[in-house]
């Protein structure tokens, strides 16, 4: 299905260009460009009072196209032992409230989100899946076995931060390509969508978020590729690890667990993960 | 000038000249070096010794480490937690593990730096250590 509707932008994507109006990459994405020159040509269509053809048709049913794709989200920490290298909890909030109850609560929110966007779009098939459903520890292999048992296209781990109780902001790292990483480059677009989306999403409601950026220079077990099993597969997992915020910090907590906004604020986060993975899928597909 | 003036005089400029070498970062980092052992972590973060322990844990354990009053004590409690939390195979389980592990074998490095009797590498340590801290 993927393919079809690949093949079928970039046959809207060569009417256009034929007639004009497109002169961007015959690629099958429909980015910025793609949407503008179709809507050139429809109000220069609409300006000549000419009817849309069965060519014509065929490029308005690519705006809408279905997106299809398996994501693996894997909410750090959880349970009361550690295990294979995973800790129970590493943060815990200014109030007292636990990483790993946090990122549980966001790999729910994330997956009910991206559910919401595949039965809203046409021929979309999201299929959702997560490491852990309650509060139990798995191990860093076994998480990544799970993306690799689900044949995932995306896996995010969900990550709470804390430090000294002053440092704040929102990181997501990769494998560093000297640890394993067969491939940085798709990593890295994805954990800048991630980073992007999910630094907005904060900033729109606390101006002192802060964007630390996409550190590609990590030695991280979850997103190890041989655990993924990246080197041998055919389509690799585009693999990351989200770091939210720094929650041993007071004014990030009011932000997200104890302020009058705070389910708000979560939700948005959830929201913009959901997006930024919804566009790489798009990206890959 | 008399004799009183001139002591007076003296005790002055001793004052003036002791507040300037106090402001002086590389001093201060001497005295840091010969005093009794205070991890830079409790010096940049005093409250870590109100925090209330939770063996086991990352930041608990950590935290503990931290707190450590002489060097004997806080090479065995940094060397501990070194063993407990370094990754075997050198991955971490995420940034703070990485963060943490790091800031403990600074430490440990600092505190051989002290071992050996080593004071100008102890104050480059100690510097690294701060930066370390800004830059976070």
């Amino acid at each position: 299905m993927a393919a079809s509707i690949v093949d079928i932008r970039k046959l809207a994507q060569v009417t256009l260009r034929d007639k004009g109006f497109y002169s961007g990459e015959i690629d099958g994405l429909w980015g910025k460009g793609s949407k503008a020159a179709f809507a050139e040509y429809s109000g220069f269509l609409r300006a000549a009072k000419l009817e849309i053809g069965s060519e014509d048709a065929i490029v308005e049913d690519s705006s809408v196209g279905g997106i299809t794709g398996v994501v693996v989200l894997d909410p750090g920490h959880g349970g009361q032992q550690k295990t294979g290298g995973s800790s129970p909890n590493n943060a815990t909030s200014y109030s007292g409230v636990k990483e790993k109850a946090m990122t549980l609560e966001l790999a729910r929110l994330v997956r009910k989100e991206l559910n919401r966007i595949s039965s809203a779009r046409p021929d979309s098939n999201i299929e959702v899946h997560l490491t852990r459903a309650g509060d139990r520890n798995l191990g860093l292999t076994d998480r990544a076995r799970v993306a690799r048992a689900k044949a995932a296209d995306v896996f995010v781990s969900i990550h709470y931060n804390g430090y000294d109780g002053r440092v704040r902001g929102t990181e997501t790292l990769i494998l560093s390509a000297a640890n394993g990483n067969t491939n940085p480059a798709d990593d890295g677009a994805l954990a800048e969508r991630v980073q992007s989306g999910v630094f907005a999403a904060l900033k729109n409601h606390d101006p002192g978020a802060r964007n630390r950026g996409v550190k590609d220079n990590q030695r991280l077990g979850v997103l190890k590729d041989v655990h993924l099993q990246n080197p041998r597969a055919a389509l690799k997992t585009r693999a990351c690890l989200l770091e939210v915020e720094f929650i041993d910090v007071e004014v990030v907590d009011e932000l997200l667990n104890t302020g009058q906004d705070a389910k708000t604020v979560r939700l948005d986060v959830a929201r913009a993960m959901a997006q930024a993975i919804v566009e790489d899928l798009e990206a890959h597909s | 000038m008399s004799a009183t003036q001139g002591r007076k005089i003296s005790t002055l400029y001793s004052c003036l000249a002791f507040a300037m070498l106090a402001c002086c970062p590389a001093i201060l980092s001497a005295q840091d070096a010969l005093a009794p052992y205070v991890s830079v972590w409790a010096q940049l973060n005093p409250e870590v010794f109100e925090t209330v322990d939770s063996p086991g844990s990352l930041l608990g354990e950590f935290r503990a480490a931290a707190k450590a009053g002489d060097d004997q004590t806080a090479r065995k409690d940094w060397q501990r937690f070194v063993d407990d939390f370094d990754p075997q195979d050198g991955f971490f389980e995420d940034g703070m593990h990485a963060r943490f592990v790091e800031w403990a074998k600074m430490e440990l490095v600092r505190l051989q730096h002290r071992a050996s009797g080593d004071l100008a590498a102890e104050r480059a340590q100690i510097a690294i250590m701060r930066q370390q801290a800004e830059r976070d």
